[in-house]
């Protein structure tokens, strides 16, 4: 993964190039919908790739696309969302690497699916040691009831 | 609407960028159930592809619900990139997407990745040995290629889908470092 800022003038003299009928992607730095629309206003590109701000929070794809057609933000994720979508990949993950390949791989996503949560790191730090599918299982139910009542924003 | 040979995107798509042990099946069914346009597997190494090592061959793990997926190579040796080419069409894949900016030491430095574009003649070189190569549409992923892609007289070889860039005014560190030359043609 890069470090630093990407630089997406570049794109726009790609772009000019007379000799290029190829589609040109920029990568590199978006993290939000309002991000995504100053670039695409701001760059002559075709499309956007979206590496880093996906990772725990894979609804930014349809943010953005929500956010173009519409300039309207939509609501984050619910805590059911965030459980769902967390236990689909640690499943998966499990199914597709066998348990304890599985569970360990998914131990970097947690933080991220469950961020800005007040006093979530007692869960994470259980899940990041957990060993086993039933025990992250049991963890994450124990996440759905605690914070029933939490909305994000 | 954009098109990567016949495959209609829509308008503007968004894609997931290959992102080593990050994009893999597990991650990619999340980010495609949340609107994901195109994806890409993590990048294979081309010389473990044809060795046929366990974790390469693994990474060629896509399935139809996935589609329109794309798997991307990388190496040095444009032979090893012809073969792995080969063997990763046969995965079935839609697009063949070649890696041209990782910037990691013992990518780069190794001459593939970003290593790559410390030789730009062979860049092009192994885009068309591997255009030659395969049906599918071949796309490619340059960290930056500066200038020279730039430039009015630059044309990928024909055959070549797609680019995306991840655009940076100089070569990516630590690519830049691992040769005392400096690159020629690069800002």
């Amino acid at each position: 993964m890069y470090k630093g800022e990407a630089d997406w003038s570049y794109l726009n003299q790609v772009k000019a190039n007379p000799r290029l009928h190829i589609p040109v992607f920029g990568n590199g730095d978006i993290d939000s919908p309002e991000k995504a629309l100053e670039y695409r206003q701001k760059y002559d590109v075709d499309g956007m790739m979206i590496g880093r701000a996906s990772i725990g929070y894979p609804w930014i794809f349809n943010e953005i696309k929500h956010f173009f057609a519409t300039g309207e933000k939509l609501a984050p994720p619910t805590l059911e969302a965030r459980l769902a979508i967390a236990r689909k990949h640690l499943d998966f993950s499990i199914e597709w690497k066998g348990d304890k390949l599985g569970i360990l791989e998914m131990r970097r996503h947690y933080t991220n699916y469950f961020r800005g949560m007040p006093g979530f790191k007692a869960y994470r730090s259980r899940m990041v040691t957990a060993e086993s599918y039933e025990e992250v299982v049991e963890i994450l139910e124990e996440v759905r009831h605690a914070y029933a009542d939490y909305s994000f924003v | 609407m954009v098109k990567i040979g016949n495959l209609a995107l829509g308008d503007f798509p968004l894609l997931l960028a290959p992102m080593e042990d990050v994009s893999d099946p597990p991650f990619r069914a999340v980010c495609k159930q949340e609107g994901a346009d195109l994806m890409y597997t993590e990048f294979i190494s081309s010389e473990g592809l044809i060795r046929d090592a366990a974790k390469s061959v693994q990474k060629l793990d896509i399935y139809d619900y996935e589609r329109p997926i794309g798997i991307q190579i990388f190496g040095s040796e444009i032979e090893s990139m012809r073969q792995a080419a080969e063997i990763a069409e046969a995965a079935g894949p839609d697009i063949l997407d070649i890696n041209y900016g990782c910037p990691v030491h013992k990518v780069a430095c190794k001459g593939a990745g970003a290593g790559i574009l410390l030789d730009i003649d062979k860049m092009v070189s192994m885009t068309a040995e591997i255009v030659k190569q395969v049906k599918i549409p071949v796309t490619v992923k340059p960290a930056s290629a500066g200038t020279i892609t730039a430039s009015a007289s630059w044309r990928w070889p024909k055959g070549c889908r797609m680019s995306a860039y991840r655009p940076s005014a100089s070569m990516p560190a630590p690519a830049s470092r691992c040769t005392r030359e400096r690159p020629t043609g690069l800002t």
